[in-house]
């Protein structure tokens, strides 16, 4: 009788760490930094046309507008991250410093699952202005994880 | 409670934002997802595509939803829920008369064979999104929340904390491929990570709330 509790005792002590065991691992979700400073010269609100064109706003009063930075990441990394910094592909093709109108598009087809985020930013011959958003609860300063991106 | 003291910052920010007008043309982040849609199968729920679109989109229609995903006319359906009176709005593919989107608003997706397509659209940065109560009759009180491409929570607890849940108040999600479901009750172990492009259900007592969430 003595041997059956036993018995009972280690199945039971077994089925419980099993369980725990095939627990699926929980994502290690990063701190989120201090929020960035308000930034100085963003750009309007960007906006898609069709399912490749996007546009975005001017910058406010004041700003240089004309010449722009439109960049491109990969999503489903930054989602893992849950950060811009580590995704970063780069400045989209023909949009580093590019003057004209206040536009890009992206045809690529990432896989099923997949996708890209897309950013844009006032920028003049001398530098560059913020990729940062104003309003709402930003968690990281992208102008420091994106530092270097389209020069 | 957190939930009112969250409501009231978000609601005193686009306050600010509306008073501004200047600063709520901020730089905010763009999407294309390519997303995957599963086929309605045995047993249910297998094939109830909860999915996100971004809050700021291109599809006016629940037909240009159709259209994005290559939803089968005919049998490809796409439906909106609020939870605030319960009324599901539904439409069949191809069908006239397709009903208008509500932003900020979940999309819930069958289709008879798996399909896919690119989703397009952007965040603002004063994005609100609103929780309706639990009510009967079902599905009154079932808050399908679009979880923001670029949003940091990666659990469903974090949602309870991002958005001020109190304890007791569940979020769930349905694997569409597969119809299991992953229940987490707020401020309880285990919670279950978050996937990208899908909604959540919320469900809880208490009275109805506006939240932003934070995003990177």
């Amino acid at each position: 009788m003595k041997s059956l509790s036993w018995y009972l005792l280690f199945a039971l002590a077994c089925a419980v760490l099993g369980a725990l065991l095939s627990q699926p691992a929980m994502a290690q979700c990063p701190v989120p930094a201090p929020a960035p400073p308000p930034p100085v010269c963003p750009e309007g609100g960007l906006a898609f046309a069709t399912p490749v064109a996007f546009g975005w706003g001017p910058p406010p009063l004041g700003c240089p507008a004309g010449i722009n930075d439109a960049l491109v990441g990969n999503l489903g990394l930054a989602w893992t991250t849950k950060s811009v910094g580590a995704s970063v592909i780069g400045c989209l093709a023909g949009e580093d410093d590019a003057a004209g109108p206040a536009a890009a598009a992206d045809a690529a087809v990432p896989p099923v699952g997949s996708g890209f985020w897309y950013l844009a930013r006032d920028a003049t011959a001398a530098g560059d202005f913020s990729w940062n958003e104003g309003p709402g609860l930003p968690a990281y300063d992208r102008d420091i994880l994106l530092a270097g991106v389209c020069p | 409670m957190n939930a009112k003291r969250t409501s009231v910052a978000a609601l005193l920010l686009i306050a600010v934002v509306l008073l501004s007008g200047r600063t709520a043309l901020a730089t905010n982040m763009g999407f294309r997802f390519n997303k995957g849609i599963a086929p309605l199968g045995v047993p249910f729920p297998v094939g109830q595509n909860w999915v996100a679109l971004p809050f700021t989109n291109i599809y006016t229609t629940a037909q240009d939803v159709c259209a994005a995903l290559g939803l089968t006319p005919g049998s490809g359906v796409v439906r909106q829920v609020d939870p605030a009176t319960g009324v599901t709005t539904s439409h069949t593919c191809g069908n006239a008369g397709p009903f208008n989107l509500v932003p900020a608003r979940c999309v819930f997706i069958l289709n008879t064979v798996p399909t896919a397509g690119i989703l397009a659209g952007s965040q603002p940065p004063g994005a609100s999104y609103t929780i309706a109560p639990q009510m009967v009759p079902f599905p009154r009180g079932f808050n399908l929340l679009p979880v923001p491409y670029n949003s940091t929570a990666c659990t469903a607890q974090d949602l309870c904390d991002q958005i001020g849940l109190p304890a007791g108040a569940t979020v769930r999600r349905l694997n569409s491929a597969t119809g299991v479901q992953q229940s987490h009750s707020c401020g309880g172990a285990g919670a279950f990570n978050l996937v990208l492009g899908e909604c959540v259900a919320i469900q809880y007592t208490g009275p109805p709330f506006t939240f932003m969430l934070p995003h990177f």
